[in-house]
């Protein structure tokens, strides 16, 4: 009796994909396509940006499954390297263009009814996490924000669990003093 | 009566050290890993859980609870749209169609590299190159035939006196060259 593909595991879905299976490849989008584009837009702060990552990396593995070893390590680990490391060479990459004067941001609220204090705070926040370092960043996105363990953010940063305590704890502090500075805590 | 007083007070500093060592410890734990219990680390949680129970603690994981919240509200992430999954899931035919775009550029890139080449390369050049060709070989191997089975004939000589015949007188053979 065959096996459902949703309950293969990604590794054996990603030995499939190497054969050009089609409904492998769409398992894995399915599984966890969430879960990246999550990752790509808190880190380029930008939704379109962020799929045009996630796009680009989803292409690679159709076209180059055979760059993961699963010997290695776990798929999401190897992954998250993946779209974390394109996010950081696209942000390199893009050039800042100046802004024309009086020129508005749109508003990405995602409520109506959100009142201008919790726009606000909520920039305040999002200014804060914008400036921290890009690895105390990285580190307080997997951790935190995409809820892996310190030991599997530890792997996908390629550096050992006392250095993750390191990244946490400074990005906590930096930010924790920027909120007190703007009166948030 | 002195000395029970004095074990007492060494009882309560000890306490009191260790209680400081773990206070020390939980708010490491709570700087580096929030007020989450449950995302602490498996090898420090239980430790911290006993301490979370004390008055001092639960203070210290309030406090965090207010900064975690805050960083609760920073943008949350909407799910994937249908028309950005239908996008993934259509990359494998993209694909496809990138590497034969690159052949297809390839080939264009060939042909205008090298515009005698390409006219020599146009399907019905290549057919009549290629027609030329065989009749070239064809006629010559004819004609080599033909020359091979004329020149055979001509210098068909009769051995059979050289290879029959028990000596071979040379100065016959010299006289006759004299002549």
């Amino acid at each position: 009796m065959q096996i459902p593909l949703g309950q293969h595991s990604d590794e054996d879905l990603m030995a499939r994909i190497l054969q050009s299976d089609r409904a492998a490849y769409a398992t894995l989008v399915a599984r966890h396509s969430n879960r990246f584009l999550s990752l790509a837009e808190r880190l380029m702060k930008n939704r379109a940006l962020a799929e045009d990552v996630i796009q680009d990396v989803f292409l690679k593995l159709w076209q180059s499954a055979d760059k993961f070893n699963p010997e290695a390590g776990k798929f999401t680990t190897w992954f998250y390297r993946v779209v974390s490391n394109k996010c950081f060479d696209e942000k390199r990459r893009k050039k800042t263009v100046a802004l024309p004067e009086n020129f508005e941001m749109v508003d990405e609220s995602k409520s109506a009814e959100e009142t201008i204090e919790d726009k606000n705070r909520r920039k305040t926040i999002d200014d804060a996490l914008e400036m921290l370092p890009e690895r105390q960043k990285l580190a307080l996105t997997l951790y935190y924000f995409q809820e892996l363990s310190n030991k599997e953010a530890a792997e996908v940063m390629d550096i050992n669990i006392k250095a993750l305590e390191s990244l946490l704890t400074r990005a906590r502090a930096t930010l924790r003093n920027k909120f007190d500075g703007a009166k948030l805590l | 009566m002195v000395l029970s007083y004095y074990s007492a007070e060494i009882e309560r500093r000890k306490v009191w050290e260790m209680t400081r060592v773990r206070e020390k410890e939980f708010k490491q734990l709570l700087a580096t890993y929030g007020s989450q219990t449950d995302r602490w680390p498996e090898d420090q949680r239980e430790a911290a859980l006993l301490f979370a129970a004390t008055e001092s603690g639960q203070a210290l994981l309030k406090a965090e609870e207010v900064f975690d919240d805050l960083l609760i509200q920073s943008a949350k992430s909407e799910e994937a749209s249908d028309d950005f999954i239908r996008n993934l899931l259509a990359l494998p035919d993209q694909a496809i169609m990138q590497s034969q775009n690159i052949n297809k550029s390839l080939l264009a890139w060939w042909r205008q590299q090298l515009p005698e080449l390409a006219l020599w390369l146009n399907p019905k050049m290549l057919a009549a190159e290629a027609a030329t060709l065989a009749t070239a070989l064809v006629m010559g191997i004819w004609v080599g035939g033909q020359q091979a089975i004329a020149e055979d004939e001509s210098f068909e000589t009769d051995l059979s006196y050289v290879l029959l015949s028990e000596d071979l007188i040379i100065e016959d053979d010299m006289e006759s060259w004299d002549e």
